[in-house]
């Protein structure tokens, strides 16, 4: 990866970087139109870098803080069910995986987030197909895991998070009596001890 | 008699300690009208919060005079609660807050009057405008800002008045600006520029004396008391002079304290006490302070720049080189 | 370029639509403002004094969105104290707005930080002989909160009560107990014609290169910075950034905005002096 642009070691917030026309704006930075031209400046304090795709970001090293993630549409994320009823179910983000629109840039593993925030899967979110005769207490319990994708920064108190694909759904889940589940198909899993199997929509495993 | 059954104190009995009255404290040193205090500011000393900073300006002189020291922190972003109705924007607040051992004479109480109202008001002006609120949606920034020694000059009993504006809560506030600044650099908080605060005051000072109530006296003389000011101002020298301290004992007769984003050339706060004249014999004296304000911030961010680059640094270097990039630099950056 | 305030943050119910399609009207040249004022132009208001016989001085005027605000100004001889600040106590101001809790520290600042400048005369005219002094109450009452902030009807009703505040004349001498004259012709006033006026504050709202005064809430979220300039006579007593706006302004504009003030100011000071004349 070249670099034709002379970037300082450090970025400060307010320090112009590059150009608009031939470089993009990455994460931890933002633009500014002046009369003639459109400068890319850094919005946070890091080490600026051009990327393959001519994007230019500004990354802050944290070892002691995560990221300062918030979920972003299309960011997929990790949450716990609360509560459960047959329209919807309410969820708890605690890890952002990134990958959302790029505002901020997720790095490669994502982020457990300092607070949680809650959410919702809708009923007609669960999955793709039959969508009008799902059953919520067949797809997740109170308790489990699951990996969803933010479709919508919904209201005030609820992001909209939706299962509705393969890779997405319960990864962590406990029967009733206790003992953890390992997914058999892609609407059950069993438990290894006894062998119940249980319904629900199960993300398919990496 | 020795009464032998207790402890007694000494026969000629004891005398109680006379303390000496802490009369004006006047600097030893005096810094010439352009010369910037010194600033030490450090940022990432509160480990639970998201970002913090910590300003401290030395003045040299005796142990028992009061300097300014400042701590600040910031949280977020947070999730709202569930309670506020949904906002695209993030809702910043700061909140300013004197500790009781903060002034030089009577101790405040922890009740919070209009005086840190006002300035949290002002703050979370300044600070507003600078971080981009806009990509943080559905959530709060918290800016706390606590002053753990100010230098007097608020007003309380026991100052000098000397009949000239106080300038001690704008020092308070420019200070504050820059703290909470670098906090929120600290933090990570994307935002456009970083802020820095800096106060200016045009100054009368008569060789060096200062009487206390000679403003007053003088201005009895002649039927408009604003020409008598005038023409007082032609005996005695006027002077702009960059980031004013209460305890050089100065009369100020006008002063601006602004917030400026040095990199955007923009204002972000602008606030001026004292009468400041507009007409055409003097020059302009809005101008001077508004532009000697600038001027006192632009040094102040050279500072903030400095303290948040080292704490970047030491960053790196707990977690060794990135990449094989080289970064350069000794780590410890010396700080003006 | 900063992103425009969304309505959300200052409580107007603007869409952002709305708010963009504003404050391109606003930034024209010339500007077209949603009333069709000139920038200049204040909104229609009614002002009267004297109307409230107990007190030393009193004012009361309506704001042209529905504002209306009553000041009163009372004085009380009071003994000089060793264990007072001094002066700057003699004038007290409280202001209450009906309605809300005083959480709004910004009204009271902002008017007892431009009455109480220094070299303004005032407290001067405030003492009584060695040992006593006048000690002046103004009292605001904001009986209906206009739209648009409330400084400029509250310092403009202030002005108005306080130029028309008399004060019992002294006969007796420096050194005995304060005796008044019992004819009120004889009072004298508190801001006697001649000398430096109470001050006043202007709302001054910027976007882009146009300034306009006495913004209604919809300009005030639009714009891109917001001013409150105290003004006293032909000097500038005080300036603070409020709340609104978008983003940081030039220093030019911060310049010309006190400026212009001033300009208006001159207009504004001239019409307050006539109210009450010819009445």
């Amino acid at each position: 990866m070249s670099q034709n642009l002379p970037l300082p070691p450090i970025a400060l917030p307010g320090q112009p970087l590059a150009q608009s026309p031939p470089y993009a704006a990455g994460p931890g930075t933002y633009t500014t139109q002046n009369p003639t031209r459109t400068v890319i400046t850094a919005s946070v304090a890091g080490i600026p870098r051009v990327h393959a795709d001519k994007s230019v970001s500004v990354t802050r090293p944290s070892p002691s803080h995560p990221l300062l993630l918030l979920p972003e549409v299309a960011s997929t994320v990790l949450a716990r069910v609360t509560r459960l009823n047959p329209r919807q179910a309410t969820v708890e983000i605690f890890a952002i995986q990134g990958g959302g629109d790029g505002i901020h840039g997720g790095g490669d593993g994502g982020c457990v987030c300092e607070h949680t925030f809650q959410g919702v899967i809708r009923a007609q979110d669960v999955r793709a197909t039959e969508k009008d005769r799902i059953k919520m207490l067949e797809s997740f319990r109170v308790g489990d895991v699951v990996r969803a994708v933010v479709i919508s920064l919904g209201d005030q108190s609820n992001y909209y998070l939706s299962t509705a694909s393969n890779s997405l759904g319960v990864v962590v889940a406990h029967s009733d009596a206790g003992d953890p589940l390992h997914p058999i198909n892609w609407r059950q899993m069993a438990c290894a001890r006894t062998g119940i199997v249980e319904e629900r929509k199960v993300a398919k495993p990496i | 008699m020795t009464d032998r059954r207790r402890i007694n104190g000494p026969l000629e009995g004891t005398i109680p300690p006379v303390f000496l009255t802490s009369s004006t404290h006047k600097s030893i040193i005096k810094r010439s009208p352009t010369t910037l205090r010194k600033i030490f500011l450090k940022t990432g000393l509160t480990p639970p919060a998201t970002g913090s900073a910590f300003l401290e300006l030395p003045t040299p002189s005796t142990h028992s005079t009061p300097t300014l020291k400042l701590t600040s922190s910031v949280y977020g972003p947070r999730p709202l609660p569930s309670s506020t109705t949904f906002s695209s924007n993030a809702r910043l607040t700061a909140e300013l807050k004197f500790s009781p051992f903060s002034t030089p004479g009577r101790r405040r109480g922890y009740i919070r009057d209009g005086v840190e109202r006002d300035l949290s008001a002002q703050l979370s002006i300044a600070l507003g405008k600078s971080v981009a609120v806009g990509k943080y949606p559905k959530s709060a920034i918290d800016v706390f800002v606590s002053v753990l020694d100010c230098e007097g000059g608020l007003g309380d009993a026991g100052d000098e008045a000397g009949g000239g504006v106080d300038v001690g809560l704008m020092s308070v506030l420019a200070t504050a600006i820059s703290c909470a600044s670098a906090a929120i650099a600290d933090a990570g908080i994307e935002c456009f520029d970083l802020v820095a605060g800096g106060v200016a005051g045009l100054v009368l000072e008569q060789g060096g004396v200062v009487e206390e109530d000679r403003v007053e006296k003088s201005l009895e003389v002649g039927q408009d008391s604003d020409d008598a000011r005038r023409g007082m101002r032609k005996n005695g020298k006027v002077t702009l002079v960059l980031d004013p301290s209460p305890i050089d004992g100065y009369i100020i007769l006008a002063a601006a304290a602004v917030g400026y984003m040095a990199a955007r050339d923009e204002l972000t706060l602008v606030w001026t006490k004292g009468s400041m004249g507009w007409d055409g014999d003097s020059t302009d004296e809005v101008e001077r302070i508004v532009d000697g304000a600038i001027t006192a911030s632009t040094g102040v961010r050279l500072v903030i720049n400095e303290a948040v680059k080292e704490r970047l640094l030491l960053g790196l270097k707990e977690m060794g080189l990135i990449r094989g990039k080289a970064v350069s630099g000794d780590g410890d950056a010396a700080m003006s | 370029m900063a992103p425009l305030q969304t309505s959300q943050q200052t409580g107007t119910p603007l869409s952002p639509a709305e708010l963009s399609y504003l404050h391109t009207s606003l930034t024209l040249t010339p500007p077209i403002r949603p009333d069709s004022r000139t920038p200049t132009q204040f909104r229609p208001l009614v002002a009267e004094s004297d109307i409230l016989p107990s007190t030393n001085g009193s004012a009361r005027m309506i704001w042209g969105d529905g504002g209306e605000c009553v000041v009163g100004v009372k004085a009380e001889v009071e003994r000089n104290s060793a264990t007072s600040v001094g002066p700057r106590d003699w004038i007290e101001i409280n202001v209450e707005v009906s309605g809300q809790r005083d959480d709004d520290a910004f009204l009271g600042m902002t008017v007892a930080e431009s009455l109480l400048v220094p070299g303004s005369g005032v407290l001067e005219r405030l003492v009584l002989g060695e040992r006593f002094h006048w000690k002046v109450f103004v009292d605001i009452l904001l009986l209906a909160p206009p739209l648009s902030h409330p400084a400029t009807l509250l310092t403009l009703t202030t002005y108005l009560a306080l130029r028309n505040t008399f004060l019992p004349k002294l006969i007796s001498e420096v050194v005995e107990d304060p005796v008044f004259d019992d004819d009120w012709d004889n009072a004298l006033p508190l801001y006697p014609v001649g000398k430096i006026p109470p001050p006043i504050t202007l709302l001054v709202v910027n976007v882009g290169e146009n300034i306009f005064f006495d913004p209604t809430r919809e300009e005030l979220s639009a714009g891109d910075v917001v001013l409150a300039v105290s003004i006293c006579g032909k000097k500038v007593v005080g300036v603070r950034t409020l709340e609104g706006g978008s983003g940081g302004v030039g220093r030019a504009v911060v310049k010309r905005v006190i400026k212009e003030s001033c300009e208006v100011a001159e207009e504004v000071f001239s019409n307050l002096n006539s109210v009450g004349e010819g009445d």
